[in-house]
């Protein structure tokens, strides 16, 4: 890879023995040096919880470090606050973005910076610049839109310009790609050369190995808030990556047992779904999830998945057609009414919609049947009385250690657990009672290898079981490994539904995408 | 000079809260006589007086328990639909309708009143029930329409406030007196709740109002509907998916700590004012609102944040006395004592480190 347009040379960040303790003796970095050379593209990988993100927010000033030294372009920094390192020209972008959706783009990149104008905001040179820089770096966004308005990768692009309106020279990337779908990351990818051309430097946060191979000079690798090593990328595999990233043999995903032909426990029929701008997200669609199968559904991300998961679990009235778990009629039936049938949700959200981050463990385990026997005790078996904390608890205790919930304990509150955590902690939930569906959303996604192989193997074991799962899965190889059958969906409608031994990813690419029709989908 | 960095402690044990707002209560008066000091007021005496009006006598801590048991009931109210995020900011409203009820529930027996055991308790039961469908409005308004609550509660209060006034000169009004005072006749003895302890004003309402605080805290951590509350108050969205009907929640939240106001305007009624006086409408309602967050939402807290409360009027008052200092000055250094242990409060979550 040329690297002859690097104009400067040199490094634009030296960061030595940075050390950061949290409370409840976490260490989330012991020590760790990583340095960043100017105009290269760094990828820092690690494990979730191997304290990645804690290391450059440190260098972004959002934490302060117990120990170690900083130094940017060869000057001594202390970093007070993110204000401080953008000063130093230190730009990040977060894996939650940090927007205003109800404001333009160029509102929002102008937010926080002085206006010419004094009071005023100065929008119309804000917009030529904002423009130029879009168009110089190949970002492009128009500055008028609202954010609402703006799909993720655009968002994405906005928080990236934000950064550059501010004289970024060094850019942090925190897992970038985990918003975005397949098709957007090559270009993504291609704009992150053309910065690294540029003369920016780039640190990219990431635990997946193909984009470290894809798009890295050199890679540091981080495991339990140590450093391992830091190797060019030319001089690496995916397989010694992975084996710097994790001491522990990951289980093998368990062995999938051939569904043979079973009940209907899902039907959907002609389903039509508006979404929250009263737009046509699914239109009339039909599918069917047998007992002991795992459909997939495959899709670029708002095609009407989302639409869809919504409906089936209560959360979204459908305009017309019909859902009948095991025979009965649930359209447009309260969220209560489907989980009392046997229906479990693994939403994709796991902060929003699947947990309570200031509920214990133990309270974030009860959510579903808090007012049920035996969590609650009962007046003459129907009238709820008072919770049944011994139970609460033994109940906790039992999912913390089938699980493997790492955390301090089970009264640690939901906001402690590191992304894989919390997803095991929903799957304790929503598996216990051997649910007859499964309706499950990106599973997998922003977790670590071991913690993403334990949620296959969980779903497989599910379905060994007897359980019917729905699986909608942005991540394709996933979804080919896992899933019997797969149903794709574009724009709303089921443009495809591949049997066992069909499913290539070309195909469904090519399904995806809209370029082919199969004529048997319905 | 050395940079100060403030950060929030990611977890907070619920002993060091306890320590801290402890230390907020003894020491923030203690500010207060530095005041009174600059204003060239002897602070021993300030701090005598404020001792002997509190807990130095018994007739100081009598009257710090008569002011802070009708608090205590809106606090708490107010607390729960807090914890449920349900911003009700019209206790005084349900107070005063609370009243309302019960004075017209008395006056139907003005000259027959059945005896103590009846009244009495239709009486609380009215003034309950009162404030519980006055927060009915709001709580539909909002879960139905989705109007904010903290509009609506305001307004109703000035709903109840003109109602009262209206009633204590018109319907309500004691014809009897000469003059035509805004006020309605004296309550028959029957109604009074009964006297605690001799030669005080400390009726029996002490009793109900923490023996309720005690009930709520099992009733908010301990049952389905208080955890419920909670949910909703910490994330909607995970209580919806979760199937928590959260409309629900949030009317039951409303109409709980509406009644619960209710209960303490009853309580105030038949156990200080013994007769509508105009003077229902103190804006005790709106104290609560400092009183529940004093307490920390907690409904153990407000039993002493509302005793506190009631030790600070009754103790300033005795200051006033004995200082001979205005009155606004009095309510500016309650004013400062409260400002100060909700920043103390604050400050417990967050650590201080040289930056």
């Amino acid at each position: 890879m040329s690297k002859d347009t690097k104009n400067q040379s040199g490094a634009a960040i030296v960061m030595q023995g940075i050390t950061k303790n949290f409370p409840g003796g976490v260490i989330a970095n012991d020590a760790v040096d990583f340095e960043l050379q100017v105009g290269e593209i760094h990828g820092l990988l690690g494990e979730n919880g191997a304290g990645k993100t804690t290391l450059m927010n440190i260098l972004y000033g959002l934490y302060q470090p117990d120990g170690g030294t900083i130094r940017v372009f060869g000057q001594p920094a202390v970093f007070g606050s993110p204000a401080d390192a953008i000063r130093s020209g230190i730009g990040m972008v977060h894996q939650h973005f940090r927007l205003v959706s109800d404001m333009t783009v160029t509102e929002n990149v102008v937010l926080g910076l002085r206006s010419s104008k004094g009071f005023l905001t100065d929008t119309s040179s804000a917009d030529t610049r904002i423009s130029a820089l879009a168009e110089q770096h190949g970002l492009q966004v128009d500055p008028k839109a609202q954010i609402w308005q703006l799909a993720v990768g655009q968002r994405q692009r906005v928080e990236i310009l934000k950064a550059l309106y501010r004289d970024a020279r060094i850019l942090i990337l925190d897992e970038p790609t985990s918003v975005l779908a397949p098709s957007e990351v090559k270009d993504f990818f291609k704009s992150l050369r053309g910065l690294r051309e540029s003369g920016i430097s780039i640190v990219l946060i990431t635990h997946k190995l193909d984009e470290v191979m894809d798009v890295t000079e050199r890679v540091t690798v981080l495991r339990k808030g140590r450093k391992v090593a830091t190797q060019p990328t030319g001089s690496v595999n995916q397989e010694s990556l992975a084996h710097m990233m994790i001491d522990e043999a990951i289980p093998p995903v368990a062995n999938k047992v051939t569904a043979a032909a079973h009940d209907v426990v899902l039907q959907v029929t002609n389903l039509r779904v508006f979404d929250d701008r009263e737009i046509e997200a699914l239109r009339g669609i039909s599918l069917e999830v047998r007992k002991g199968e795992i459909l997939g559904i495959a899709g670029v991300s708002g095609n009407g998945q989302r639409e869809l998961v919504e409906a089936l679990v209560g959360l979204r009235k459908p305009a017309s057609g019909s859902i009948a778990v095991t025979g009965r009629d649930v359209t447009g039936r309260a969220p209560r009414a489907i989980i009392d049938l046997g229906v479990a949700y693994v939403p994709e959200n796991r902060t929003e919609d699947a947990s309570i981050a200031d509920f214990r463990i133990d309270e974030n385990l009860i959510l579903k049947d808090f007012n049920k026997t035996p969590v609650c005790g009962m007046l003459a078996s129907k009238i709820p009385t008072f919770l049944n904390d011994r139970e609460i608890r033994s109940r906790a205790e039992q999912a913390v250690a089938q699980f493997g919930i790492r955390a301090t304990g089970i009264s640690a509150k939901a906001r402690s657990l590191s992304g894989g955590n919390l997803q095991r902690l929903i799957l304790a939930r929503e598996l216990s009672g051997s649910p007859m569906l499964i309706v499950v959303s990106q599973p997998t996604r922003g977790l670590d290898v071991a913690a993403t192989e334990y949620v296959r193997s969980l779903l497989i074991q599910q379905r060994n079981h007897g359980a019917a799962v729905l699986l909608v899965d942005e991540d394709l190889a996933e979804l080919i490994a896992l899933s019997d059958r797969i149903a794709v969906m574009y724009k709303g409608e089921t443009v495809g539904l591949l049997e066992p031994g069909q499913s290539s990813s070309e195909e469904i690419g090519l399904l995806m995408t809209g370029a082919k029709r199969m004529a048997a989908a319905a | 000079m050395a940079r100060l960095k403030v950060t929030a402690k990611l977890d907070v044990s619920r002993r060091s809260i306890l320590i801290i707002t402890f230390l907020a209560y003894v020491v923030s008066p203690l500010v207060v006589l530095g005041v009174l000091a600059a204003a060239g007021k002897s602070p021993l005496v300030a701090l005598d007086a404020l001792y002997r009006g509190t807990i130095g006598t018994a007739a100081g801590f009598a009257e710090t328990i008569v002011q802070g048991t009708p608090l205590m009931l809106m606090a708490l109210g107010l607390a729960i639909a807090y914890r449920g995020k349900v911003w009700n900011i019209g206790a005084e409203g349900q107070q005063i309708f609370g009243a309302i009820l019960v004075t017209w529930f008395v006056l139907l027996f003005l000259k027959n009143p059945l005896p103590a055991y009846v009244m009495i308790p239709v009486g609380l039961l009215l003034s309950f029930v009162g404030g519980a469908l006055f927060a009915t409005v709001p709580a539909l308004m909002k879960s139905r329409l989705g109007i904010n609550e903290i509009i609506t509660t305001i307004m109703m209060t000035y709903v109840a406030v003109e109602a009262l006034n209206w009633l204590v000169r018109g319907p309500f009004q004691d014809k009897t007196i000469p003059g035509s005072y805004p006020e309605s006749p004296i309550f028959p003895p029957e109604t009074a709740l009964p006297i605690l302890v001799r030669n005080t004003s400390v009726t029996i309402g002490i009793i109900i109002s923490v023996a309720l605080c005690i009930l709520a805290y099992y009733f908010l951590f301990k049952t389905p509907l208080g955890y419920s509350i909670r949910a909703v108050g910490f994330n909607p969205s995970a209580a919806r998916t979760s199937g928590i009907p959260v409309k629900r929640v949030i009317n039951s939240a409303m109409i709980l700590s509406g009644a619960l106001a209710g209960l303490g305007g009853g309580i105030y009624i038949l156990g200080v004012t013994h007769e509508l006086l105009p003077e229902q409408a103190s804006g005790i309602g709106y104290t609560a609102v400092v009183v529940s967050l004093l307490g920390n939402l907690h409904p153990l807290g407000v039993i002493f944040s509302s005793l506190f409360f009631g030790g600070l009027v009754s103790g300033m008052s005795s200051v006033e006395r004995a200082l001979q200092i205005p009155r606004t000055l009095s309510l500016l250094s309650q004013g400062i004592i409260i400002v100060l242990i909700l920043i103390i409060q604050v400050l417990a979550r967050y650590e201080i480190k040289r930056a």
